[in-house]
């Protein structure tokens, strides 16, 4: 589905030449969840950015259904760590945002923002603006925004980073929910091990300086999930391993 | 979450305005007294005096068709101003290297005080309406483009991110973005330059070309009729202050809209 191949980034040249990302490799299988987590500065982001097609990229191969990345297309949608909501327009005109510029009718739109308003549980706030919305409100509109565009996979950065812990909580087991209802393949970038381990079916580490893959790591819990397995010897001892490899990391610097 | 305001109750319209009105009242004292006693310059008019004048002119009517020619070469000048400045600004804030270039431009315009520039203006245009409009367009001109500009550039960059994700061209980033984004600050700039608009129209009037109310200041001074002078200048403030204060309404109600 997705094929990473030798990626590599640079920001910046000549004697000021960075490279954020070092030869790249993974794939991303159909209807699977990649969680993706780092310490700061190993490209996680960057990483991202390239697969929505928002930022060029220097070396490698980027391939989705084995055509190159070259641009944003209808079969990504990003969830942005910001919400990224426009200030001006209603719940509903916000979820359909990606369908007014493909075009699609009014009345159409009004009906599919309706329906996944309604599945990320914003039924009645369709008329709502996002300031009138907590933040863990504007992010489930974020979500219903990037679900709007039946995407093939989602891209989401940090989506829950800006919530407090208790949204955070709330958010992952709705998304846990939403995603056994849509399964499209999703890459999911947190710094969160246990947000990592609890979503994902493998979770991809990356090492930074510069941003490289250091492990990837296969996740044994069943689908559907809920957060009885944070509890398991099997969570504590995956945890444990990213913690390890992480802490090392971090002193590195 | 929202808020509920409850309306202002006459208490509180009271407390809001006792204090302004309370200075009023000292300042006019104050002025009254001074005036009067014989102390200060024989051509300043008491308070009272100037009262009496003031009745007088409203009561007259002439004064009606020299601020109606005044104001309209300020709307004029005004809209002028800011149909050109805003797409100078929109595109000055959106592409950077159009602003490199332009900049330096816009930093004279703010630095230069605009009373040098008026002989200039008279010798080119004559003592017309033209000149007037022109005082008034370039009093205004250049804050609406540094306000315009100013409110692309405040944009949320991850927004433009966003549209651009959803696969919007320029023409939709504008659309849905940029514009409805720069639109508070839009509004700010239209109050900031209908205040300049009117400063350009009297300093217009009075330094250079003698028309509409500059023409009856002139007249009234030349002609030693202070307190008449005073009742006119207290006009032009009232004008002043209802504008501004129809314009922060303008304001508000935009960047409610559109934030």
């Amino acid at each position: 589905m997705i094929a990473v191949r030798s990626l590599t980034k640079h920001y910046g040249d000549g004697r000021e030449r960075m490279t954020v990302l070092d030869r790249v490799s993974f794939e991303v299988r159909e209807n699977e969840f990649l969680s993706v987590i780092g310490p700061s500065g190993c490209g996680k982001t960057t990483l991202l950015k390239i697969l929505a097609g928002l930022v060029p990229y220097d070396g490698g191969e980027v391939l989705i259904d084995g055509q190159p990345v070259r641009g944003p297309g209808p079969d990504r949608a990003v969830v942005f760590q910001s919400f990224a909501l426009l200030p001006w327009m209603s719940v509903s005109d916000n979820i359909s945002f990606g369908l007014r510029l493909r075009g699609v009718p009014a009345a159409r739109r009004q009906a599919r923002a309706a329906e996944l308003a309604a599945l990320v549980g914003l039924r009645g706030f369709e008329s709502h603006l996002p300031r009138k919305l907590s933040g863990g409100m504007q992010q489930r509109v974020g979500l219903a925004r990037a679900l709007a565009m039946d995407p093939e996979i989602l891209l989401m950065d940090e989506p829950f980073s800006s919530l407090d812990e208790q949204t955070r909580l709330v958010m992952q087991e709705q998304l846990l929910d939403i995603w056994q209802h849509t399964r499209t393949s999703v890459v999911f970038i947190t710094h969160s091990m246990e947000e990592a381990i609890l979503l994902g079916d493998r979770v991809m580490l990356l090492g930074r300086h510069p941003g490289h893959v250091q492990e990837i790591l296969e996740v044994p819990f069943e689908r559907p999930r809920d957060r009885g397995v944070v509890d398991s010897d099997e969570f504590q001892r995956l945890r444990d391993h990213l913690w390890d490899e992480l802490r090392g990391m971090q002193e590195q610097v | 979450m929202i808020a509920t305001r409850r309306p202002p109750g006459a208490r509180s319209l009271v407390r809001q305005w006792a204090p302004p009105a309370v200075v009023f009242v000292l300042l006019a004292a104050g002025w009254q007294l001074y005036a009067s006693s014989g102390e200060g310059n024989i051509l300043l008019p008491t308070f009272s005096g100037t009262v009496s004048a003031l009745v007088d002119l409203l009561r007259e009517g002439e004064l009606w068709r020299p601020l109606l020619l005044s104001n309209e070469t300020m709307l004029v000048g005004y809209l002028v101003a800011v149909a050109a400045a805003i797409p100078v600004g929109f595109l000055m804030g959106r592409f950077r290297w159009l602003d490199r270039s332009l900049d330096p431009w816009v930093a004279i315009l703010v630095a230069t005080p605009m009373a040098p520039l008026l002989p200039i203006i008279v010798i080119v245009l004559g003592l017309g309406i033209a000149s007037g409009v022109v005082v008034v367009f370039l009093f205004s001109f250049v804050y609406m483009v540094i306000n315009t500009r100013a409110g692309i550039r405040s944009i949320d960059p991850s927004l433009t991110e966003m549209a651009r994700s959803f696969g919007a061209g320029e023409l939709a980033r504008w659309r849905y973005v940029l514009i409805p984004g720069a639109m508070p600050a839009i509004a700010t700039g239209l109050r900031i330059c209908l205040g300049r608009a009117f400063a350009g129209m009297i300093l217009g009037e009075l330094l250079m070309f003698a028309r509409g109310i500059g023409q009856v200041i002139l007249d009234l001074h030349g002609g030693f009729q202070s307190a008449s002078l005073f009742a006119v200048v207290g006009i032009l403030l009232v004008e002043a202050l209802l504008l501004a204060a129809m314009m922060r309404v303008v304001e508000a109600r935009i960047t409610r809209r559109f934030f």
